[in-house]
C-alpha cells in the first residue's frame, strides 16, 4: 500500500518534470537561430520552394500555434514526422535506440562487472602499492577523452594489427533478415569489441571508485569482526558479508548511468560508426530537425527518470533501512 | 580582526595602483590628438569612420578550407583600414541569417558546380536578378542594376543561343566590375578510387565520382562486382519529391530517370526522350522510349510523364517547383509523344526542368495520394523507392548502409552488380576506410593530408578534375561598407587568393572572377576586369573616391559621401 502510493507520487513528479523538459525542449529549438529548410538553399531551393516546405513542416504557423498542435499530438503519442528522415520519430527512435542498447547494455556490463570486483579488491589491499597503482589507472582512464582511447584502439587493432574491423556494426554488404538475425552473428561481435571495450573503459572508473569507498566503510563494520570471529574464511568474508552491502551505492549510480547511457555516446558512436541514438541526436540538432531532436531528448529524459525511479524503489528492497515516503 | 584590516589594506592599495594605470591611459589618449602634428588627423569626424564589418567564417570542424581562407581576408581587410570582426559561425544559423534573411555583412559559401548549372541560369539570372533579392531569394548580395536586369531577361528568355551567349558574357562583366559577390577561387577536386579493383572511372561535371555517368561506367577489375562507395553523410529521404539535399537528388537520379540527362560536361542528352520537337518559343514535344519498365514491372508510359509533372504541380513538390513552374501544361499527343506547353519561353527548359524532374511511377504515387493526401505524399519516406532506373533499391539501414543493385532489364547495362554506399560519419574515418581498402571509392574532396595519408595504399589512385564552383563571398549591398562600389572594389583587390590557394590548398586550386568556370568554355567571358589580390591598387581605388585615413591607418568616408551603389556609366 505505502509502495503504492509513493509510486503514486513520484509518477505525478516525473509527470510533470517531462512536461517541462518537453517545453523546455520545444522553446530551445524555436529560440536558437536557423531552420530546418535554410541550410539548403545553396542545393537548389529558390524562396517560392523554401517556403513551400516551411509550410509542409507547419513552421509558418506562429509558436504558440506550434506547441499546441506538439503537446496535442504528444498526448496521442505522436512524436511527428522526421523532417530529414520522412518517417515517424517513434519509428526512427527505436531502430537507433536498439543500436544503442546492445552497444551500452555490453559495456556497461563489463564496466560493471569488472569495476565492482576491481573496486572491492583494491579496497580489501588498501594503502598497498596495487590500492594506489590501480586507483590512479582508474582515474587516468576516467580523464582520457573516449574519441582518444577510441582511435588509440582502432589504430593498434584494426587498423596496424587487423584483428578487427574499423568500425560499423556489421561488415559492409551483408543484408539480413531482422534485427536479431543481425546481432546473434559472429560478424557482429567482433565489431561489438572494440566500440564496447572503449565505452567500458570510461564507465568503468566510476563503480570500480564507488565500489572501493563503500567497501571501506562496510570493513570498518561490527559485522565483520564478528564474521571473522565466527571463524568465516576471508574469502567468504569479502564476498559474503562486506561486498553485497557495499553494492548499495553502486547499484543506484548503475541506473543512474544506465539511464544516460540510452541516449548513446556521441563520440563512440561518431569513432566506431555506429549507428546509435548519440550520433542521431547530432545529426538531428545540425540539421534542424525539431521533431527528431524533440523526441530523443524527451526519450532520454524518460528515460533518466525511470532509471532513477526503479533505482529508488529498488534500493528500498535492497536495504531495509531505507524506507519509501 | 587583524587580517581583516591587512586585506582591507591591501585591496586599497590594489584599487589605487588599478585606477592610477587607467588614468595614464586615459591621460594618454586624450593627449594624442593635440601632439599629432599631422592636421588632417583633428578634422576626421569619428561619425565618417566606415563602420566595421562583420565576416561570418564557418568554424573549422566543418569546413577547414573557409574558416582559414576567412582568418586570411580578413587580416588583410584591417590592412586596408577596415575594422573587420571575423566570426566563426555554426552553417545552419549562418545560412538562416544569411543565405535567408539577408542579414549578413558578409558571409563566405562554397556554390556546387552542379551540373544543372552549367547553363548559367542560376549563376547569371537566379543569382542577380533583382527579382530574387527578397528573402529567400537567391540575390543573396542585393544587387539591383536595370542594365543588368534587362540583360538577364534576354538571356533567360531568348531561345536563340548566340543571342543569350552575348547577354551572358556583357552580365559577366557588370558583376566583374560591380562585384556584388565576388568569386575568389575553385577547387581543383581530387576524389579517390581502388584502381586494383575498378578501373573507367569517370568523373562527370561538379559531382567527380558521384555522378550518374561513373556509376553507369566504372568497371570492375576482378570477380567482385560489388562497388563500396564511402561517404562522410548518409543519404537522409529518398523522396524526389521532397528531398533537400544533393547527396539524396544526385543519388535518386541512379533510381530514376529523368527524360534528358546532363553528361559529363553538363551538355543534355537524351535519356527517356528519344526525340525533342521544339514546334514554337513555347511549345515542345517530346517522344519517349517504349521499353522502359518500372522496376515492380509496370512499363513507363506517357502517362506517368504527365502524371510527374502535374503531380508535382498539384501537390506542391518544393524539389520541383522551381522546376515546373514555367509548365502551363503537358498533354498526350500520341502514344509516345507528349506536349508541353509554357507561359512564356524559357531558355533552360530542357538543360534544367526536364533534366531535374524524375519520372515517377503514376500506379504507385496517385495510389499514396488517395491514402495520405497531398502534404502526406511529400512527407512520405517513399520505400523502398521505385523508379525505372539501371539501379534498384535494395535496403537501407541508416546510418549504417544503403545498397543499390543492377537493373538487369535495363536499356544500358551498368558494368557493376550492385552499389554499397557506406556513411563514415568523419572524414578521418573515411580516409583511414581508403586506406584499408574498406572503400573502393569516394566522391569526398582529398585535402593535402588526406592525399599523404592514402599515398600509404598503393592501389589507391587519384582522379582530378576542376570544380565548376567557386567559394564565393557574398557580400550585402544593403549596408554599408558594402553598399558602396569602390569600397567592394577594394575590399575585393584584398582578397589575397592565390596565398590562400597556396597556404590553405596546397596549390591545388584557381583564381577565379566569373561565377561561370573557364571549363564551360562556351559561356565563360575570359575578358572579365580581374580585381585581383593588390593592396596598393585597392588603396588607390579607395583614395580615387576620397576616402580617408587617420593617423592610426582607420579608413574614413570621403567629405559629404554620396554612396555609389554600381559603377557609373
Amino acid at each position: 500500500m505505502r509502495l503504492a502510493k509513493y509510486l503514486f507520487k513520484r509518477l505525478i513528479i516525473v509527470f510533470i518534470t517531462l512536461f517541462i523538459l518537453v517545453s523546455i525542449v520545444f522553446l530551445m529549438f524555436r529560440v536558437i537561430p536557423g531552420d530546418p529548410v535554410s541550410m539548403f538553399i545553396d542545393s537548389g531551393l529558390d524562396a517560392e520552394s523554401q517556403q513551400l516546405m516551411m509550410k509542409l513542416y507547419g513552421l509558418d504557423k506562429p509558436i504558440p500555434e506550434q506547441y499546441i498542435i506538439y503537446m496535442k499530438n504528444l498526448f496521442r503519442g505522436d512524436l511527428g514526422n522526421s523532417f530529414t528522415y520522412g518517417k515517424s520519430v517513434v519509428e526512427v527512435i527505436s531502430e537507433r535506440f536498439l543500436n544503442t542498447l546492445v552497444l551500452t547494455l555490453t559495456s556497461l556490463m563489463i564496466a560493471f562487472t569488472l569495476g565492482i570486483k576491481t573496486g572491492s579488491f583494491l579496497a580489501w589491499h588498501r594503502n598497498s602499492k596495487i590500492d594506489l597503482v590501480g586507483t590512479i589507472l582508474a582515474l587516468i582512464v576516467r580523464c582520457a577523452p573516449v574519441f582518444w582511447t577510441g582511435m588509440i584502439l582502432l589504430s593498434i587493432f584494426a587498423f596496424k594489427l587487423e584483428w578487427l574491423p574499423l568500425g560499423g556494426m556489421t561488415s559492409v554488404g551483408q543484408n539480413f533478415t531482422g534485427f536479431w538475425d543481425k546481432i546473434l552473428s559472429l560478424d557482429f561481435l567482433k565489431h561489438l569489441i572494440l566500440p564496447a571495450i572503449t565505452s567500458a573503459l570510461y564507465s568503468m572508473a566510476t563503480p570500480t571508485l564507488l565500489m572501493r569507498t563503500s567497501m571501506l566503510e562496510v570493513i570498518k563494520e561490527d559485522y565483520i569482526e564478528l564474521a571473522y570471529a565466527k571463524g568465516i574464511p576471508e574469502k567468504k568474508v569479502r564476498r559474503r558479508h562486506a561486498m553485497r552491502t557495499a553494492l548499495l551505492p553502486v547499484v543506484t549510480i548503475f541506473a543512474v548511468q544506465a539511464g544516460l547511457a540510452i541516449g548513446g555516446s556521441v563520440l563512440v558512436e561518431t569513432v566506431f560508426r555506429w549507428p546509435g541514438m548519440g550520433r542521431e541526436i547530432v545529426l538531428a540538432v545540425s540539421s534542424r530537425d525539431y521533431p527528431m531532436a524533440q523526441g530523443a531528448f524527451l526519450f532520454i529524459g524518460f528515460a533518466t527518470i525511470v532509471f532513477n525511479l526503479i533505482a529508488d524503489v529498488l534500493y528500498a528492497y535492497l536495504d531495509p533501512r531505507v524506507s519509501l515516503g | 580582526m587583524k587580517s581583516y584590516r591587512q586585506i582591507l589594506v591591501l585591496l586599497l592599495v590594489a584599487m589605487m595602483l588599478l585606477s592610477s594605470v587607467g588614468c595614464t591611459q586615459f591621460v594618454a589618449s586624450t593627449e594624442e590628438p593635440a601632439s599629432g602634428d599631422e592636421a588632417v588627423t583633428n578634422q576626421l569626424d569619428p561619425a565618417d569612420q566606415v563602420p566595421a564589418i562583420e565576416f561570418w567564417i564557418q568554424t573549422q570542424a566543418a569546413d577547414p578550407i573557409r574558416y582559414e581562407a576567412g582568418l586570411m581576408v580578413a587580416e588583410s581587410w584591417k590592412e586596408l583600414g577596415f575594422e573587420v570582426d571575423a566570426q566563426t559561425r555554426e552553417w545552419a544559423s549562418m545560412s538562416a541569417e544569411g543565405m535567408k534573411a539577408h542579414e549578413h555583412d558578409a558571409f563566405m559559401v562554397k556554390w556546387g558546380g552542379k551540373p544543372e548549372r552549367v547553363d548559367p541560369y542560376h549563376w547569371l539570372y537566379s543569382m542577380h536578378h533583382s527579382s530574387a533579392a527578397d528573402e529567400g531569394g537567391y540575390n543573396i548580395a542585393g544587387y539591383i542594376n536595370p542594365v543588368y536586369d534587362a540583360l538577364a531577361e534576354e538571356f533567360a528568355t531568348n531561345l536563340d543561343l548566340e543571342a543569350r551567349q552575348s547577354a551572358a558574357m556583357e552580365m559577366q562583366e557588370l558583376l566583374a566590375r560591380d562585384v556584388p559577390q565576388p568569386p575568389m577561387f575553385k577547387l581543383e577536386l581530387k576524389n579517390a578510387y581502388n584502381q586494383a579493383k575498378f578501373t573507367n572511372v569517370t568523373p562527370g561535371v561538379g559531382l567527380g565520382v558521384y555522378s550518374f555517368w561513373n556509376f553507369m561506367n566504372i568497371t570492375p577489375k576482378t570477380d567482385d562486382k560489388i562497388l563500396n562507395l564511402g561517404q562522410v553523410n548518409d543519404i537522409n529521404l529518398l523522396n524526389p519529391l521532397a528531398t533537400k539535399t544533393g547527396q539524396d537528388i544526385y543519388m535518386l537520379k541512379n533510381i530514376y530517370d529523368p527524360l534528358v540527362r546532363l553528361d559529363v560536361k553538363g551538355e543534355a542528352v537524351l535519356w527517356l526522350a528519344t526525340e525533342l520537337n521544339e514546334i514554337d518559343d513555347t511549345t515542345i514535344e517530346i517522344t519517349i522510349r517504349d521499353d522502359v519498365k518500372f522496376h515492380d514491372g509496370e512499363p513507363l508510359t506517357v502517362e506517368d510523364v504527365k502524371f510527374t509533372f502535374d503531380f508535382a504541380k498539384e501537390v506542391n513538390s518544393p524539389t520541383y517547383k522551381g522546376h515546373v513552374k514555367s509548365i502551363e501544361s503537358v498533354e498526350i499527343t500520341g502514344e509516345n509523344t507528349v506536349t508541353f506547353k509554357l507561359f512564356e519561353p524559357y531558355a533552360p527548359f530542357i538543360s534544367n526542368t526536364l533534366s531535374q524532374c524524375l519520372i515517377l511511377p503514376k500506379h504507385i504515387w496517385s495510389k499514396a495520394y488517395e491514402e495520405k493526401g497531398a502534404e502526406g505524399v511529400l512527407t512520405w519516406d517513399n520505400l523502398p523507392a521505385i523508379g525505372s532506373g539501371p539501379f534498384v533499391f535494395d535496403y537501407w539501414r541508416p546510418n549504417e548502409e544503403f545498397a543499390l543493385k543492377t537493373n538487369k532489364e535495363y536499356f544500358q547495362k551498368p558494368k557493376i552488380d550492385a552499389i554499397i554506399r557506406t556513411p563514415y560519419a568523419q572524414a578521418i574515418g573515411l580516409v583511414q576506410g581508403l586506406v584499408a581498402g574498406e572503400v573502393e571509392l569516394t566522391s569526398a574532396n582529398m585535402l593535402p593530408l588526406d592525399l599523404e595519408a592514402v599515398a600509404k595504399n598503393p592501389d589507391i589512385a587519384i582522379v582530378e578534375l576542376p570544380d565548376e564552383g567557386s567559394y564565393i563571398i557574398h557580400y550585402n549591398m544593403r549596408t554599408a561598407p558594402f553598399d558602396d562600389v569602390y569600397a567592394r572594389r577594394a575590399l575585393t583587390m584584398a582578397i589575397p587568393r592565390q596565398k590562400i590557394i597556396d597556404v590553405v590548398l596546397d596549390g591545388g586550386g584557381l583564381s577565379t572572377f566569373s561565377l561561370i568556370s573557364e571549363t564551360n568554355e562556351f559561356w565563360f567571358n575570359p575578358d572579365v576586369e580581374q580585381l585581383d589580390f593588390n593592396l596598393d591598387a585597392a588603396r588607390k581605388e579607395l583614395e580615387n573616391a576620397g576616402y580617408r585615413w587617420d593617423d592610426k591607418g582607420r579608413l574614413y568616408y570621403p567629405e559629404n559621401f554620396q554612396v555609389t551603389p554600381i559603377m557609373p556609366e
